[in-house]
């Protein structure tokens, strides 16, 4: 069950890792 | 012409975004209730997540292929800016699958790492992928694009093998045919779902930093550059 439940973590983790960055590559070249 | 967004871009990034989320946290619920399997246990969960994230993984793949060759054709940016946004996302699905694969492999394999056919073309296909990446950003010329394009195309020959790896060579660990019950089958295709649509929204997302790269740099090219128009000293 352990690993079961890192899996999905480390998938949420990824994504939201993914999301911030790229929001934040985003705002860089809008010069905010 | 001055790349900028279209108008309903964003708003269907919203719609998309709203509908992967629910979608998301509803296979991660289903896949809490589903029946758990005799031989695995509760490890066997990890499939929900697994098999959509590998899926997604060759789609996003698949579409880089076909934006380069679109590229290679038209020369179009924005056929470019597709493929590296879609090889972007297809590489953190494939991240996903890299870290889901050997913690479930762990439980019902009783090891992290086979050099199996499957794990070991889908190793050689993150790789190949994360060498596009390396490649694309130390190429600052004009022939980034193109050979972006080449690489998409050219690295897109592993794909099949992956796919088709239990099939053409022995000692795979992966089952050909899987059995499941209704509930877990029901499950399981909510994830595939979930995570297609999460891969539009995400793609759609990804690909506004295209767009304002361009923006950016046709700005660069349009301005007037700092001496112009002033007496020289």
């Amino acid at each position: 069950m352990t690993y079961a439940i890192i899996s999905y973590l480390v998938t949420v983790v990824l994504w939201i890792v993914w999301g911030l960055a790229t929001v934040a590559r985003e705002r860089s070249l809008r010069g905010e | 012409m001055n790349p900028t967004i279209p108008r309903w871009w964003s708003g269907l990034g919203k719609a998309l975004w709203a509908a992967a989320l629910a979608l998301v946290a509803i296979s991660f619920w289903m896949a809490s209730r589903a029946p758990i399997e005799v031989q695995m246990g509760p490890v066997q969960k990890i499939v929900y997540v697994h098999v959509p994230s590998a899926i997604a993984t060759l789609i996003a793949f698949g579409v880089t292929f076909a934006a380069s060759i679109a590229y290679l054709a038209t020369k179009d940016w924005r056929w470019d800016g597709l493929a590296a946004s879609s090889c972007e996302i297809g590489m953190v699905f494939a991240t996903v699958v890299m870290i889901t694969g050997p913690l479930w492999a762990r439980s019902a394999w009783n090891t992290w790492w086979t050099w199996e056919p499957r794990l070991t073309t889908f190793l050689i296909l993150w790789i190949l992928y994360a060498g596009y990446h390396v490649v694309r950003a130390s190429l600052r010329s004009e022939s980034r694009r193109t050979i972006s394009s080449v690489m998409g195309i050219v690295f897109f020959v592993n794909l099949p093998l992956v796919w088709k790896s239990i099939e053409w060579w022995r000692g795979s660990l992966h089952p050909k045919n899987v059995t499941m019950v209704p509930e877990m089958r029901v499950t399981l295709l909510v994830g595939m779902a979930a995570w297609m649509i999460f891969y539009a929204a995400a793609l759609l997302q990804r690909l506004r930093l295209e767009w304002h790269t361009e923006a950016r740099a046709f700005s660069d090219t349009a301005a007037p550059a700092p001496s112009e128009g002033r007496a020289q000293p």
